[in-house]
Protein backbone atom coordinates (compact mmCIF):
# COMPACT_ATOMS: atom_id res chain seq x y z
CA UNK A 1 0.00 0.00 0.00
CA UNK A 2 1.36 3.56 -0.68
CA UNK A 3 1.65 6.00 1.92
CA UNK A 4 -0.30 8.46 2.07
CA UNK A 5 -0.05 11.48 4.53
CA UNK A 6 -2.52 13.91 6.28
CA UNK A 7 0.03 15.62 7.58
CA UNK A 8 -0.95 18.33 5.21
CA UNK A 9 -4.59 18.50 6.03
CA UNK A 10 -5.50 20.90 8.65
CA UNK A 11 -2.20 23.22 7.58
CA UNK A 12 -3.45 23.48 4.21
CA UNK A 13 -6.84 24.32 5.46
CA UNK A 14 -4.56 27.06 7.62
CA UNK A 15 -3.22 28.07 4.54
CA UNK A 16 -6.11 28.75 3.08
CA UNK A 17 -7.70 31.00 5.09
CA UNK A 18 -4.35 32.87 6.47
CA UNK A 19 -4.26 33.05 2.21
CA UNK A 20 -7.89 34.62 2.21
CA UNK A 21 -7.63 36.33 5.74
CA UNK A 22 -3.60 38.12 5.70
CA UNK A 23 -4.34 39.95 2.42
CA UNK A 24 -7.49 41.30 3.44
CA UNK A 25 -6.29 42.87 6.77
CA UNK A 26 -3.70 44.61 4.72
CA UNK A 27 -5.79 46.02 2.60
CA UNK A 28 -8.38 47.83 5.09
CA UNK A 29 -10.49 49.56 2.61
CA UNK A 30 -11.91 46.22 1.32
CA UNK A 31 -12.78 45.76 4.98
CA UNK A 32 -14.45 49.27 5.41
CA UNK A 33 -16.45 47.89 2.32
CA UNK A 34 -17.66 44.91 3.70
CA UNK A 35 -20.95 44.75 5.04
CA UNK A 36 -23.07 41.46 5.78
CA UNK A 37 -26.32 40.48 6.37
CA UNK A 38 -27.34 38.27 9.86
CA UNK A 39 -30.08 36.21 11.03
CA UNK A 40 -30.16 34.18 14.22
CA UNK A 41 -31.95 31.11 14.75
CA UNK A 42 -33.33 29.02 17.20
CA UNK A 43 -31.94 25.38 16.75
CA UNK A 44 -33.84 24.43 20.35
CA UNK A 45 -34.64 25.54 23.49
CA UNK A 46 -33.76 23.48 26.70
CA UNK A 47 -36.91 24.24 29.75
CA UNK A 48 -36.36 24.56 33.14
CA UNK A 49 -32.97 25.45 33.99
CA UNK A 50 -32.86 26.96 37.45
CA UNK A 51 -31.92 30.44 36.90
CA UNK A 52 -29.30 30.24 39.57
CA UNK A 53 -27.94 27.89 37.81
CA UNK A 54 -27.68 29.90 34.76
CA UNK A 55 -26.51 33.40 36.02
CA UNK A 56 -25.69 32.77 39.89
CA UNK A 57 -25.90 36.78 41.12
CA UNK A 58 -29.92 36.20 39.87
CA UNK A 59 -30.54 33.47 41.46
CA UNK A 60 -34.06 32.58 42.92
CA UNK A 61 -35.60 33.49 46.25
CA UNK A 62 -38.81 32.78 47.24
CA UNK A 63 -41.44 35.62 48.09
CA UNK A 64 -38.41 38.19 46.48
CA UNK A 65 -40.40 40.86 44.25
CA UNK A 66 -36.90 41.78 43.36
CA UNK A 67 -36.66 41.39 39.41
CA UNK A 68 -32.96 40.54 40.05
CA UNK A 69 -34.56 36.94 42.08
CA UNK A 70 -37.96 36.69 41.49
CA UNK A 71 -37.29 34.03 38.44
CA UNK A 72 -37.27 30.44 39.24
CA UNK A 73 -36.66 28.89 35.84
CA UNK A 74 -34.55 30.00 32.55
CA UNK A 75 -35.69 28.32 29.54
CA UNK A 76 -32.74 28.30 27.58
CA UNK A 77 -32.44 28.95 23.54
CA UNK A 78 -30.15 27.43 21.37
CA UNK A 79 -29.40 30.08 19.26
CA UNK A 80 -26.92 29.74 15.99
CA UNK A 81 -25.61 32.74 13.70
CA UNK A 82 -25.88 32.80 9.92
CA UNK A 83 -23.70 35.54 8.44
CA UNK A 84 -23.92 36.23 5.03
CA UNK A 85 -21.19 38.41 3.77
CA UNK A 86 -21.14 38.30 -0.50
CA UNK A 87 -21.69 34.99 -1.40
CA UNK A 88 -20.26 33.75 1.32
CA UNK A 89 -22.57 32.15 3.77
CA UNK A 90 -21.36 31.19 7.11
CA UNK A 91 -22.29 30.04 10.39
CA UNK A 92 -21.57 31.09 13.94
CA UNK A 93 -22.09 27.30 16.08
CA UNK A 94 -24.47 24.67 14.15
CA UNK A 95 -26.12 23.63 17.49
CA UNK A 96 -27.08 19.99 18.18
CA UNK A 97 -28.86 17.19 16.59
CA UNK A 98 -28.32 14.20 19.31
CA UNK A 99 -32.28 13.36 18.92
CA UNK A 100 -31.61 11.28 22.14
CA UNK A 101 -31.11 13.99 24.30
CA UNK A 102 -34.92 15.41 23.58
CA UNK A 103 -36.53 12.86 25.95
CA UNK A 104 -33.65 13.20 29.03
CA UNK A 105 -33.35 17.32 28.44
CA UNK A 106 -37.40 17.59 27.57
CA UNK A 107 -36.35 19.67 24.97
CA UNK A 108 -38.30 21.90 22.85
CA UNK A 109 -38.22 23.73 19.28
CA UNK A 110 -35.84 21.22 18.21
CA UNK A 111 -35.12 22.07 13.93
CA UNK A 112 -32.46 20.74 12.28
CA UNK A 113 -29.88 23.09 11.16
CA UNK A 114 -30.18 22.28 7.71
CA UNK A 115 -33.82 22.70 7.94
CA UNK A 116 -33.52 26.10 9.58
CA UNK A 117 -31.34 27.06 6.47
CA UNK A 118 -34.00 26.21 4.32
CA UNK A 119 -37.05 28.39 5.93
CA UNK A 120 -34.36 30.91 5.13
CA UNK A 121 -33.88 30.22 1.86
CA UNK A 122 -30.46 29.12 2.11
CA UNK A 123 -28.65 25.19 1.56
CA UNK A 124 -26.87 23.77 4.03
CA UNK A 125 -24.31 22.75 1.50
CA UNK A 126 -23.79 26.28 0.24
CA UNK A 127 -22.37 26.83 3.95
CA UNK A 128 -18.54 27.95 3.37
CA UNK A 129 -17.36 27.91 6.92
CA UNK A 130 -18.60 27.35 10.07
CA UNK A 131 -17.07 28.81 13.72
CA UNK A 132 -17.78 27.19 16.40
CA UNK A 133 -17.55 29.32 19.57
CA UNK A 134 -16.57 26.04 21.57
CA UNK A 135 -16.76 22.30 21.21
CA UNK A 136 -19.16 21.43 23.91
CA UNK A 137 -22.04 19.15 22.72
CA UNK A 138 -24.89 21.87 22.02
CA UNK A 139 -23.06 23.90 19.96
CA UNK A 140 -20.74 22.27 17.69
CA UNK A 141 -22.86 19.43 16.71
CA UNK A 142 -24.76 18.63 13.25
CA UNK A 143 -20.97 19.35 11.45
CA UNK A 144 -21.41 16.54 8.82
CA UNK A 145 -24.75 18.13 7.94
CA UNK A 146 -22.66 20.61 6.41
CA UNK A 147 -20.68 19.25 4.03
CA UNK A 148 -18.66 21.66 2.62
CA UNK A 149 -18.78 24.21 5.10
CA UNK A 150 -14.71 24.71 6.50
CA UNK A 151 -14.63 24.28 10.43
CA UNK A 152 -13.04 27.05 12.46
CA UNK A 153 -11.77 26.01 15.85
CA UNK A 154 -9.37 27.34 18.46
CA UNK A 155 -6.03 25.06 18.68
CA UNK A 156 -6.74 26.04 22.29
CA UNK A 157 -9.74 24.43 23.04
CA UNK A 158 -8.61 21.10 21.25
CA UNK A 159 -5.67 21.18 24.07
CA UNK A 160 -8.00 22.18 26.53
CA UNK A 161 -9.78 18.78 26.08
CA UNK A 162 -6.66 16.98 25.37
CA UNK A 163 -5.24 18.28 28.78
CA UNK A 164 -8.53 17.54 30.80
CA UNK A 165 -9.01 13.61 28.88
CA UNK A 166 -5.23 13.09 29.91
CA UNK A 167 -5.28 14.33 33.69
CA UNK A 168 -4.52 11.49 35.99
CA UNK A 169 -7.54 12.13 38.32
CA UNK A 170 -11.40 10.65 37.24
CA UNK A 171 -12.94 14.39 38.53
CA UNK A 172 -11.04 16.13 36.21
CA UNK A 173 -10.47 13.79 33.39
CA UNK A 174 -14.52 12.73 33.22
CA UNK A 175 -16.32 12.96 29.80
CA UNK A 176 -20.09 12.61 31.20
CA UNK A 177 -21.97 13.45 34.45
CA UNK A 178 -21.04 11.36 37.54
CA UNK A 179 -24.09 11.04 39.86
CA UNK A 180 -24.81 14.09 41.12
CA UNK A 181 -22.66 16.10 37.94
CA UNK A 182 -19.38 17.09 36.52
CA UNK A 183 -20.83 19.64 34.33
CA UNK A 184 -18.39 22.27 35.23
CA UNK A 185 -15.23 19.95 35.60
CA UNK A 186 -13.00 20.84 32.37
CA UNK A 187 -13.55 17.77 30.03
CA UNK A 188 -16.82 17.20 30.86
CA UNK A 189 -19.50 18.57 27.87
CA UNK A 190 -17.17 17.18 25.00
CA UNK A 191 -19.06 13.98 24.44
CA UNK A 192 -17.28 11.55 21.82
CA UNK A 193 -19.84 11.73 18.86
CA UNK A 194 -19.19 15.61 19.32
CA UNK A 195 -15.38 15.20 18.74
CA UNK A 196 -15.47 12.44 16.33
CA UNK A 197 -17.41 15.32 13.95
CA UNK A 198 -14.88 17.66 14.68
CA UNK A 199 -12.11 14.91 13.88
CA UNK A 200 -14.10 14.10 10.60
CA UNK A 201 -14.03 17.49 9.47
CA UNK A 202 -10.07 17.68 9.98
CA UNK A 203 -9.52 14.13 8.51
CA UNK A 204 -11.35 15.24 5.65
CA UNK A 205 -9.28 18.45 5.53
CA UNK A 206 -12.11 20.71 6.10
CA UNK A 207 -11.00 22.60 9.28
CA UNK A 208 -8.35 25.50 10.44
CA UNK A 209 -7.16 25.03 13.75
CA UNK A 210 -7.02 28.60 14.64
CA UNK A 211 -4.61 30.19 16.96
CA UNK A 212 -5.87 33.38 18.60
CA UNK A 213 -6.90 36.24 16.42
CA UNK A 214 -7.68 35.61 12.67
CA UNK A 215 -9.64 38.03 10.15
CA UNK A 216 -11.35 35.30 7.98
CA UNK A 217 -12.59 37.17 4.56
CA UNK A 218 -12.38 41.31 5.18
CA UNK A 219 -13.87 42.67 8.37
CA UNK A 220 -14.83 39.49 9.66
CA UNK A 221 -12.68 38.60 12.87
CA UNK A 222 -11.85 36.03 15.06
CA UNK A 223 -11.16 36.98 18.57
CA UNK A 224 -9.50 34.19 21.18
CA UNK A 225 -12.07 34.51 24.09
CA UNK A 226 -9.96 31.52 26.12
CA UNK A 227 -11.27 30.48 29.36
CA UNK A 228 -14.65 32.88 28.94
CA UNK A 229 -16.82 29.95 28.44
CA UNK A 230 -14.16 26.65 27.74
CA UNK A 231 -10.14 26.99 27.57
CA UNK A 232 -10.30 27.87 23.97
CA UNK A 233 -13.58 29.95 22.97
CA UNK A 234 -13.26 32.32 20.68
CA UNK A 235 -15.51 35.43 19.29
CA UNK A 236 -16.60 36.51 16.02
CA UNK A 237 -16.51 40.47 15.14
CA UNK A 238 -18.88 40.73 11.57
CA UNK A 239 -19.38 44.05 9.82
CA UNK A 240 -23.16 44.91 9.82
CA UNK A 241 -25.40 47.95 8.12
CA UNK A 242 -25.73 48.63 11.59
CA UNK A 243 -22.63 48.45 13.13
CA UNK A 244 -20.51 46.02 14.14
CA UNK A 245 -21.37 43.01 15.58
CA UNK A 246 -19.57 40.26 18.04
CA UNK A 247 -20.73 37.25 18.14
CA UNK A 248 -19.80 35.47 21.64
CA UNK A 249 -21.26 31.57 22.19
CA UNK A 250 -21.68 30.49 25.53
CA UNK A 251 -19.02 32.94 26.47
CA UNK A 252 -22.11 35.66 25.58
CA UNK A 253 -24.67 33.26 27.01
CA UNK A 254 -26.83 36.10 28.42
CA UNK A 255 -27.23 39.24 26.86
CA UNK A 256 -28.64 40.75 29.96
CA UNK A 257 -25.55 39.42 31.80
CA UNK A 258 -23.28 41.80 29.23
CA UNK A 259 -25.60 44.53 29.58
CA UNK A 260 -25.70 44.19 33.76
CA UNK A 261 -22.16 42.86 34.24
CA UNK A 262 -23.32 39.42 35.50
CA UNK A 263 -21.43 36.31 34.68
CA UNK A 264 -23.56 33.21 33.32
CA UNK A 265 -23.54 29.58 32.20
CA UNK A 266 -19.98 29.30 34.24
CA UNK A 267 -18.47 25.88 32.91
CA UNK A 268 -14.68 25.58 32.60
CA UNK A 269 -14.94 29.67 33.11
CA UNK A 270 -12.87 32.08 34.35
CA UNK A 271 -15.21 35.16 35.34
CA UNK A 272 -12.16 37.81 34.59
CA UNK A 273 -12.23 36.47 31.12
CA UNK A 274 -15.59 36.53 30.96
CA UNK A 275 -15.60 40.24 31.67
CA UNK A 276 -12.70 40.53 29.35
CA UNK A 277 -14.96 38.95 26.48
CA UNK A 278 -18.01 41.40 27.67
CA UNK A 279 -15.75 44.32 27.22
CA UNK A 280 -14.26 43.09 23.64
CA UNK A 281 -17.66 43.76 22.71
CA UNK A 282 -18.25 46.86 24.32
CA UNK A 283 -14.72 48.23 22.49
CA UNK A 284 -15.49 46.61 19.11
CA UNK A 285 -19.14 47.74 19.05
CA UNK A 286 -19.50 50.54 21.27
CA UNK A 287 -22.02 48.66 23.73
CA UNK A 288 -23.80 46.17 24.45
CA UNK A 289 -26.46 46.22 21.80
CA UNK A 290 -24.95 44.56 19.26
CA UNK A 291 -23.37 41.52 21.57
CA UNK A 292 -25.18 38.08 19.90
CA UNK A 293 -25.79 35.75 22.86
CA UNK A 294 -26.31 32.08 22.56
CA UNK A 295 -28.76 31.35 25.04
CA UNK A 296 -30.44 34.59 26.19
CA UNK A 297 -33.81 33.57 27.55
CA UNK A 298 -35.22 36.91 26.38
CA UNK A 299 -34.14 35.68 22.46
CA UNK A 300 -36.81 36.76 20.24
CA UNK A 301 -38.96 39.02 21.96
CA UNK A 302 -38.44 43.15 22.60
CA UNK A 303 -36.70 42.33 25.82
CA UNK A 304 -33.79 41.53 23.74
CA UNK A 305 -33.66 44.04 20.79
CA UNK A 306 -31.02 42.70 18.27
CA UNK A 307 -33.85 39.53 18.11
CA UNK A 308 -36.83 41.15 18.35
CA UNK A 309 -37.56 41.38 14.35
CA UNK A 310 -38.72 37.68 14.63
CA UNK A 311 -41.14 34.57 13.58
CA UNK A 312 -41.59 31.12 14.07
CA UNK A 313 -39.90 28.63 11.21
CA UNK A 314 -41.26 25.56 12.20
CA UNK A 315 -42.11 23.11 15.39
CA UNK A 316 -42.02 26.43 17.40
CA UNK A 317 -38.44 27.71 16.89
CA UNK A 318 -37.46 31.33 15.82
CA UNK A 319 -35.78 32.89 13.28
CA UNK A 320 -34.57 36.46 14.01
CA UNK A 321 -33.90 38.66 10.69
CA UNK A 322 -31.32 40.78 12.47
CA UNK A 323 -29.37 43.11 9.84
CA UNK A 324 -29.37 42.95 5.77
CA UNK A 325 -26.49 44.39 3.89
CA UNK A 326 -27.58 46.85 1.04
CA UNK A 327 -29.08 44.65 -1.94
CA UNK A 328 -29.94 41.84 0.47
CA UNK A 329 -33.45 40.48 0.58
CA UNK A 330 -35.29 39.76 3.41
CA UNK A 331 -36.27 36.33 4.28
CA UNK A 332 -38.86 37.34 6.92
CA UNK A 333 -42.23 35.95 5.54
CA UNK A 334 -44.48 38.95 4.43
CA UNK B 1 -89.06 50.11 28.59
CA UNK B 2 -87.45 52.83 26.59
CA UNK B 3 -83.98 54.30 27.65
CA UNK B 4 -83.93 57.90 26.90
CA UNK B 5 -81.10 58.21 24.47
CA UNK B 6 -79.39 61.03 26.15
CA UNK B 7 -79.15 58.17 29.19
CA UNK B 8 -78.05 55.32 27.05
CA UNK B 9 -75.28 57.57 25.32
CA UNK B 10 -74.18 58.35 28.88
CA UNK B 11 -73.97 54.75 30.07
CA UNK B 12 -72.35 53.29 27.26
CA UNK B 13 -69.70 56.32 27.58
CA UNK B 14 -68.76 55.36 31.31
CA UNK B 15 -68.51 52.03 30.05
CA UNK B 16 -66.18 52.56 27.25
CA UNK B 17 -64.06 54.88 29.79
CA UNK B 18 -64.16 52.21 32.44
CA UNK B 19 -62.95 49.10 29.81
CA UNK B 20 -60.23 52.08 28.34
CA UNK B 21 -58.82 52.51 32.10
CA UNK B 22 -59.06 49.13 32.80
CA UNK B 23 -56.91 48.48 29.47
CA UNK B 24 -54.49 51.01 30.55
CA UNK B 25 -54.31 49.48 34.23
CA UNK B 26 -53.50 46.07 32.45
CA UNK B 27 -50.71 47.03 30.23
CA UNK B 28 -48.98 49.46 32.85
CA UNK B 29 -48.86 46.06 35.03
CA UNK B 30 -47.80 43.84 32.04
CA UNK B 31 -45.00 46.40 31.83
CA UNK B 32 -43.95 46.92 34.97
CA UNK B 33 -43.86 43.15 35.06
CA UNK B 34 -39.79 41.96 35.01
CA UNK B 35 -39.29 40.93 31.34
CA UNK B 36 -38.70 37.62 32.64
CA UNK B 37 -41.63 36.71 33.92
CA UNK B 38 -43.15 38.46 30.73
CA UNK B 39 -42.00 36.04 28.92
CA UNK B 40 -42.30 33.07 30.96
CA UNK B 41 -46.42 33.96 30.94
CA UNK B 42 -47.08 35.20 27.27
CA UNK B 43 -45.55 35.68 24.03
CA UNK B 44 -43.91 34.09 21.02
CA UNK B 45 -41.61 32.70 22.86
CA UNK B 46 -43.28 31.57 25.70
CA UNK B 47 -41.29 27.50 26.00
CA UNK B 48 -43.58 25.32 26.82
CA UNK B 49 -43.53 23.41 29.46
CA UNK B 50 -40.81 20.21 29.51
CA UNK B 51 -43.47 18.04 26.98
CA UNK B 52 -41.30 14.70 27.62
CA UNK B 53 -43.22 12.45 29.81
CA UNK B 54 -40.91 10.52 32.28
CA UNK B 55 -39.20 7.10 31.30
CA UNK B 56 -40.87 4.12 33.04
CA UNK B 57 -38.93 3.56 36.23
CA UNK B 58 -36.21 0.67 35.86
CA UNK B 59 -37.14 -3.05 37.52
CA UNK B 60 -34.55 -3.70 40.01
CA UNK B 61 -32.94 -6.15 37.77
CA UNK B 62 -32.92 -3.43 35.41
CA UNK B 63 -31.16 -0.72 37.59
CA UNK B 64 -29.10 -3.33 38.64
CA UNK B 65 -27.57 -3.67 35.24
CA UNK B 66 -27.62 -0.06 34.61
CA UNK B 67 -25.73 0.75 37.83
CA UNK B 68 -23.02 -2.32 37.17
CA UNK B 69 -22.54 -0.73 33.69
CA UNK B 70 -22.36 2.94 34.84
CA UNK B 71 -18.57 2.55 35.98
CA UNK B 72 -17.60 0.73 32.45
CA UNK B 73 -19.06 3.49 30.71
CA UNK B 74 -17.88 6.36 32.78
CA UNK B 75 -14.48 5.30 33.39
CA UNK B 76 -13.23 3.29 30.40
CA UNK B 77 -15.43 3.71 27.18
CA UNK B 78 -16.21 7.31 27.43
CA UNK B 79 -13.46 8.33 27.94
CA UNK B 80 -11.23 6.57 25.83
CA UNK B 81 -13.69 7.31 23.28
CA UNK B 82 -12.32 11.10 23.63
CA UNK B 83 -8.94 10.07 23.69
CA UNK B 84 -9.58 7.74 20.50
CA UNK B 85 -10.66 11.11 19.16
CA UNK B 86 -8.11 13.74 21.16
CA UNK B 87 -5.07 11.61 19.84
CA UNK B 88 -5.80 11.38 16.40
CA UNK B 89 -6.52 15.21 16.01
CA UNK B 90 -3.34 16.19 17.92
CA UNK B 91 -1.45 13.69 15.69
CA UNK B 92 -3.29 15.51 12.74
CA UNK B 93 -3.48 18.89 13.95
CA UNK B 94 0.16 18.75 15.69
CA UNK B 95 2.75 16.69 15.89
CA UNK B 96 2.66 14.08 13.41
CA UNK B 97 4.20 11.89 15.04
CA UNK B 98 3.96 7.99 14.44
CA UNK B 99 5.18 6.75 17.64
CA UNK B 100 3.43 8.96 19.74
CA UNK B 101 0.02 8.53 18.58
CA UNK B 102 0.82 4.51 18.82
CA UNK B 103 1.90 5.10 21.71
CA UNK B 104 -1.21 6.68 23.23
CA UNK B 105 -3.30 4.59 21.22
CA UNK B 106 -2.14 1.44 22.62
CA UNK B 107 -3.81 1.99 26.31
CA UNK B 108 -6.58 2.97 24.54
CA UNK B 109 -6.95 -0.44 23.09
CA UNK B 110 -6.33 -1.86 26.11
CA UNK B 111 -9.10 0.49 27.86
CA UNK B 112 -11.58 -0.85 25.11
CA UNK B 113 -10.60 -4.24 25.20
CA UNK B 114 -10.76 -4.38 29.42
CA UNK B 115 -14.57 -2.46 29.39
CA UNK B 116 -15.54 -5.07 26.73
CA UNK B 117 -14.71 -7.95 29.20
CA UNK B 118 -16.05 -6.41 32.14
CA UNK B 119 -19.55 -5.82 29.78
CA UNK B 120 -19.82 -9.37 28.53
CA UNK B 121 -19.14 -10.05 32.21
CA UNK B 122 -23.02 -8.95 32.99
CA UNK B 123 -25.86 -10.84 32.59
CA UNK B 124 -28.50 -8.07 31.21
CA UNK B 125 -32.00 -8.75 31.83
CA UNK B 126 -33.97 -9.78 29.15
CA UNK B 127 -35.45 -6.53 28.70
CA UNK B 128 -32.32 -4.64 28.14
CA UNK B 129 -30.31 -7.79 26.40
CA UNK B 130 -30.72 -5.51 22.97
CA UNK B 131 -29.41 -2.28 24.63
CA UNK B 132 -26.65 -4.85 26.07
CA UNK B 133 -25.44 -6.34 22.90
CA UNK B 134 -25.80 -2.42 21.36
CA UNK B 135 -23.12 -1.60 24.08
CA UNK B 136 -21.08 -4.13 23.01
CA UNK B 137 -20.98 -3.35 18.95
CA UNK B 138 -20.52 -0.29 20.15
CA UNK B 139 -17.19 -1.00 22.00
CA UNK B 140 -16.46 -3.29 19.08
CA UNK B 141 -16.41 -0.84 16.63
CA UNK B 142 -13.97 1.43 18.75
CA UNK B 143 -11.54 -1.38 18.96
CA UNK B 144 -11.88 -1.72 15.67
CA UNK B 145 -10.91 1.43 14.84
CA UNK B 146 -8.36 1.59 17.35
CA UNK B 147 -6.89 -1.46 15.77
CA UNK B 148 -6.97 0.34 12.16
CA UNK B 149 -5.21 3.20 13.17
CA UNK B 150 -2.32 1.10 14.95
CA UNK B 151 -1.48 -0.32 11.81
CA UNK B 152 -0.22 2.98 11.39
CA UNK B 153 2.62 1.86 13.26
CA UNK B 154 3.83 -0.22 10.78
CA UNK B 155 3.93 1.21 7.69
CA UNK B 156 3.07 4.83 8.61
CA UNK B 157 0.06 5.20 5.87
CA UNK B 158 -2.21 7.80 7.28
CA UNK B 159 -5.27 6.35 5.38
CA UNK B 160 -5.69 4.00 8.41
CA UNK B 161 -7.29 6.94 9.88
CA UNK B 162 -9.24 7.55 6.88
CA UNK B 163 -10.58 4.09 7.15
CA UNK B 164 -10.64 3.75 11.01
CA UNK B 165 -13.29 7.27 11.25
CA UNK B 166 -16.86 5.07 10.02
CA UNK B 167 -16.30 2.94 13.01
CA UNK B 168 -15.18 4.95 15.32
CA UNK B 169 -18.27 7.80 14.59
CA UNK B 170 -20.41 4.95 14.15
CA UNK B 171 -19.83 4.20 17.69
CA UNK B 172 -20.21 7.30 19.40
CA UNK B 173 -23.50 7.38 17.80
CA UNK B 174 -24.04 4.39 19.62
CA UNK B 175 -23.31 5.23 22.44
CA UNK B 176 -25.39 7.99 22.70
CA UNK B 177 -28.43 6.13 21.91
CA UNK B 178 -27.32 3.24 24.99
CA UNK B 179 -26.72 6.15 27.25
CA UNK B 180 -30.09 7.64 26.34
CA UNK B 181 -31.75 4.32 27.91
CA UNK B 182 -29.36 3.49 30.69
CA UNK B 183 -28.14 6.74 32.08
CA UNK B 184 -30.26 9.62 30.76
CA UNK B 185 -28.53 12.97 31.85
CA UNK B 186 -25.46 11.95 31.43
CA UNK B 187 -24.47 14.67 29.71
CA UNK B 188 -25.99 18.13 30.15
CA UNK B 189 -26.41 21.28 28.63
CA UNK B 190 -23.33 23.07 28.68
Amino acid sequence: MAKRSLVGLAFAGALAAVGLGLPAASTPAAAADTVCSVWVVETSRIPHIPYGGFMPDRAYIPGSTSPMHNVEWADLPVNVGVIKCGHELMLYDSGWKQTEYFKMLGVDHFVPIADELKALGFDAKDVTRVFISHGHWDHAGQLLDLPNATLYVQREELRGIEWALNYPNAHISAVNNTPGGCARTPACGYEPLTMEQVYGKVLAGKAVIVDGEMEVIPGVKIHPAFRAHTNGSQLLEVPTAMGKMVFGGDAYSSWEGIRDWMVANIQQTDSVQQFLAYEKCYKITGGYNNCVSAHEPLSYTAGYPLTKNSWLIGNGAHAAEVTLAPGEKSRKPM
Amino acid sequence: MRVPSAVLVSFLMLVAGLLALAGYAFEHERRATPLLQAVAASGPAQAAPASASPPRAFTAEEEAYSVALWPVHRDLVELAAAQLATATLEYVTEKHDVNLLVSRLQPVRGEFGAAEAKTRALTPPASLQDVHQRYLDAITLYEKATTEILRIGHDSDDQHLVEAQPMSLHGAEELIKVGDVLWPGEHKPN
